[in-house]
């Protein structure tokens, strides 16, 4: 198992520095001098001289992406131009608020779809199967945005179960989950039904094969050959899926964010791109980054912790 | 007669397809005395697999048992409710499958597996284990105790299948039903699997129902034999009296079909001319008519019955009758 991890692991710091590297290289090659825009219309071309030394600009391609990287790795992701703080202190402050979001979202996608994908698997071609099958669809075409919008009309404005703006209180627990329920609600509902298809897709699947005869025939109990032989298996997709969803939930966030007025990654990202404030954009982008591949490359090692077969296969 | 352990009587069995009933089995009688190896031959899609699923009672959702009785150590397996079936399960009645690769679950250990199937025994973890070591050292595992934690793709077919009978074994059935154990594996394999079931039988005296369409191992292994055709018993006798004086026109086809018995050099293999007749809204007739080269007229017009040439040989056709 620890040459897998390892080998893993390296792999997907390497996807990181290509992707940070491809990043670098994409904002370079956008037409307009960064300090220009910062500065405004009006600035002087010695202001603009001096802005682009402060953020190195004026130096050769080659040294800035060195510089960069030498810097990544010293944890310096430059200053943010407009607050003058640390870009590293300002996408760490925010994180948590995208993490718990993104986490809890996944959290409640996973507790109600794969319940509800393995009971419509077994139930197939029911009432409930094809009725949860319609919802799910459903849940599945509608966007994050557009749930958020209806879910803040009926539950913030109309019945005001829930709070509506922000991200809650520093250190109250409770108001900070209050504020929780309604954005994880919006980007998560999509992924009960995506979940559900899926597990029910795989459940069916794996039904059929013959080693569920062979559990059978042994007189094994039908909870145990269904929660044991068969959800083991069918589980492994919907894994799989969870870690590249949690890459897509990152961009549902960001809609997400944006709606509720919550503070995090997704709504830093869209303040810093429309102020064009480039450190910023580039450190909250690369912590994106970072959160993709390590998501990506956990459901990889959760996936090999469960079947061996891809444990002896590395 | 000896007692019998399983008594199969008319048992019917139809498929609830889009196109109708497909008539899967039709009047099956089957009979296996205790301590005998009964073998059960005939070409894909004739019935074998629904006759074990009748048996064990896992047959799919849109079959229907239309009649008969499977008669099991003196109650009936039909009429039996899911839990007192799945008590008999792994315990009276065992069964190893087909393809010893896919019949394992790939996710849970050898150990795993074969403690799982222990559940009923009230025994310690640590005399489960020691059993289950026992069990793999009986069938020729070398070193059981390092490779019981591996999983089934880290073993060959041949030892997978090895696993499957002593898992099968594990409680002492009084019925091991196999179903084609040794398709899946190559010619030396199947001989050494043969041998073994062989070997374990006798030690262990339960019976067996032994499901192949290779001849020359239900030849080699078996008391007697049954030949179905696409869901009827055709012929039924014992292996000297199916193989030396087959009574029914198939029998006699598949015999010649062997190519272990081919004597002289051919480039073309013998063939049965003709397909299973499709089993949705059949017609009265011979089932075997259209692919029968000495077929009668009465053939087309009833179902041939069951004739006895001697006691322990019958055979299902009219040319016996008439």
């Amino acid at each position: 198992m620890l040459p897998y991890i390892l080998k893993r692991v390296g792999l997907g710091i390497i996807i990181v520095l290509l992707a940070v590297a491809l990043l670098f290289c994409m904002i370079h090659l956008i037409p307009g001098d960064p300090a220009r825009i910062v500065l405004g219309p009006r600035a002087t071309p010695e202001l603009i001289a001096a802005m682009s030394a402060r953020l190195g600009l004026d130096l050769p391609f080659p040294v800035q992406i060195m510089r960069f990287f030498t810097n990544l790795l010293r944890g310096d992701l430059g200053m943010d131009v407009i607050t003058n703080r640390p870009v590293v202190e300002i996408v760490i402050g925010q994180l948590p608020y995208t993490l718990w979001l993104i986490f809890c979202a996944i959290i409640f996608a996973g507790l109600i779809g794969i319940p509800l994908g393995c009971y419509s698997a077994l139930h197939r071609n029911t009432l409930f199967d094809r009725i949860s099958g319609v919802i799910s669809v459903s849940f599945i075409t509608t966007p994050a945005f557009v749930v958020a919008l209806y879910a803040l009309l009926i539950f913030a404005v109309a019945l005001q179960w829930f709070p509506s703006v922000g991200a809650g209180d520093r250190g109250d627990w409770l108001d900070q989950a209050m504020h929780l329920v309604l954005p994880v609600f919006s980007i998560g509902l999509a992924w009960v039904g995506y979940l559900a298809r899926l597990v029910r897709a795989s459940m069916l699947e794996v039904m059929e094969e013959s080693h569920i005869r062979t559990a059978r025939a042994f007189g094994l109990s039908e909870r145990r050959v269904i929660y044991h032989y068969a959800l083991k298996l069918a589980i492994l997709p919907t894994v799989s899926v969870i870690g590249v969803g949690m890459g897509y939930l990152l961009s549902a966030a960001l809609l997400t964010e944006i709606v509720f007025s919550r503070p995090g990654i997704g709504k830093l990202i869209y303040d810093s791109v429309i102020t064009r404030n480039y450190p910023v954009v580039m450190g909250s982008v690369l912590v994106s980054t970072i959160l993709f591949v390590a998501s990506t490359t956990m459901s990889d090692l959760v996936n090999a912790w469960l079947d061996p077969r891809t444990r002896s296969n590395l | 007669m000896k007692d019998s352990v399983l008594t199969i009587r008319n048992l019917s069995v139809d498929y609830q397809i889009e196109a109708g009933r497909l008539q899967a089995l039709r009047q099956v009688n089957i009979d296996v005395e205790k301590g005998a190896i009964v073998g059960v031959v005939g070409e894909s899609g004739c019935g074998k697999s629904t006759l074990i699923s009748s048996i064990i009672r896992l047959l799919p959702q849109n079959a229907i048992i239309r009649d008969g009785t499977v008669e099991f150590e003196g109650s009936n397996l039909l009429d039996l409710n899911d839990e007192e079936i799945r008590a008999m399960r792994g315990t009276k009645i065992s069964v190893v499958f087909q393809d010893p690769m896919t019949s394992l679950n790939p996710v849970l250990s050898i150990q795993q597996q074969m403690m799982h199937i222990q559940y009923r025994d009230q025994n310690s973890r640590s005399e489960k284990l020691n059993k289950s070591l026992a069990l793999l050292e009986s069938v020729g595992i070398a070193d059981p105790r390092t490779r019981i934690s591996q999983f089934p793709h880290e073993y060959s077919g041949g030892m997978l299948q090895r696993i499957s009978i002593a898992m099968a074994l594990q409680a002492q059935p009084s019925l091991l039903i196999a179903d084609e154990p040794t398709t899946a594996l190559d010619a030396t394999l199947e001989v050494q699997i043969i041998h073994l079931l062989k070997d374990i039988q006798s030690k262990v005296g339960c019976s067996v129902l032994f499901i192949s369409h290779h001849l020359g191992v239900i030849a080699e292994l078996c008391d007697s034999v049954v030949v179905m055709y696409a869901g009827e018993v055709v012929e039924h006798g014992t292996v000297r009296d199916v193989f030396h004086n087959p009574a029914h026109p198939y029998t006699r086809k598949l015999l010649e079909c062997d190519p272990a018995g081919i004597q002289t050099k051919t480039r073309m293999l013998p063939v049965i001319p003709g397909e299973i007749p499709n089993l949705v809204n059949l017609s009265d007739g011979c089932i075997f008519r259209s692919r029968c080269q000495s077929a009668l007229p009465i053939c087309e017009m009833h179902v041939p019955r069951k004739h006895e040439i001697t006691s322990t040989h019958s055979a299902k056709c009219h040319q016996l009758t008439a």
